[in-house]
């Protein structure tokens, strides 16, 4: 019974059916509060956030023109939102964790994990992507878990094609920055000098 | 660029998603439904254009009759016939002609408006308490 296109309960919510936008919460929910979570960084808002994009998106749903997807729409929604209130928090999260890394590094770091259960190993990669600075935790989130392509990222974003490329490219750098120091905190520790 | 970061891809698959709390979409949909319920706030001003027309015709009215009063130091008063509210010849009597404040009173009074400004911010406590969440 749920297994419509988006646009056929967008077309029932327009006919005045509240209800049909209810199936569109549910099947964006996660999604559109992962994004929002990996840039407020903060549980308890990150749901406030994602509601109100929700009731923003329902209370604009006459103005979606179906020229981008309605996920793509509505992440451009929850990011905007999210950006709000990080602004409005004043709270800059920057990440200082953040430094050079080299391939050796990295497959140090990927070898370490390979050895952890997989409950705490899941627990730290997402804790790592928490870690990345709010657009690039969106980036990543979006290109490698959503699967979006560059161009509906960097609508999203309001970036251009080529600075979201550059961006995702530096990325794989900062996640494993900060995973090392997750995985490997003895060698980060010592500058990178292990014991 | 691909081929490098099939690690990365592996491992934001692996952190998946963060899920909100079970009731989520039920809260969504009854903002939505209270939303849907609002009547929109029609801005109404707080005095109407009415009574800034008879507020206006009142104030004009005063600053005309200024100039029709002599500045001889005549009170309007004396020109108003008061004669209707004397009785056999003496104005309204003052019930407190005989009346004769003792100290004993005084101090009553005294510590009574104490008291009760002192009670004014307990009060306000407990009320602020009872209407907070």
């Amino acid at each position: 019974m749920n297994h419509q296109p988006d646009q056929y309960y967008i077309q029932k919510v327009l006919e005045g059916d509240i209800n049909a936008f209810s199936i569109l919460v549910e099947r964006y929910q996660n999604l559109v509060y992962t994004v929002v979570y990996r840039v407020v960084k903060n549980k308890e808002q990150a749901e406030e956030v994602a509601q109100d994009t929700f009731v923003k998106a329902y209370e604009s749903l006459a103005k979606y023109r179906g020229e981008a997807k309605f996920s793509t729409w509505l992440y451009t929604i929850a990011y905007r939102k999210s950006l709000d209130l990080v602004k409005s928090n004043k709270r800059l999260i920057t990440s200082e964790l953040i430094e050079e890394i080299n391939e050796g590094d990295i497959e140090l770091v990927t070898d370490a994990l390979s050895y952890l259960q997989e409950q705490e190993r899941k627990k730290i990669i997402a804790e790592s992507i928490l870690k990345l600075p709010q657009e690039t935790a969106v980036l990543v989130t979006l290109y490698y878990f959503e699967e979006k392509n560059i161009k509906e990222i960097a609508d999203i974003v309001g970036l251009t094609a080529d600075n979201v490329k550059i961006k995702l490219f530096r990325s794989r750098k900062k996640l494993y920055s900060i995973l090392k120091h997750y995985v490997l905190p003895e060698i980060s520790n010592k500058n990178g000098r292990a014991i | 660029m691909e081929e490098q970061f099939n690690d990365v891809k592996r491992l934001v698959k692996e952190a998946g998603i963060e899920r909100p709390s079970s009731g989520f979409s039920i809260n969504v949909m009854r903002d939505i439904k209270r939303l849907n319920a609002q009547e929109p706030i029609v801005y109404t001003p707080l005095i109407s254009k009415r009574a800034w027309f008879w507020i206006g015709t009142l104030i004009f009215g005063l600053v005309l009759s200024l100039a029709f009063l002599t500045d001889n130091n005549t009170s309007i008063l004396d020109k108003i016939d008061l004669s209707s509210l004397q009785l056999k010849g003496k104005l309204i009597n003052n019930p407190f002609k005989d009346f004769t404040l003792y100290k004993t009173t005084l101090y009553g009074i005294l510590f009574f408006s104490i008291l009760f400004f002192v009670q004014i911010p307990i009060l306000k406590r407990r009320i602020d308490k009872s209407f907070s969440l």
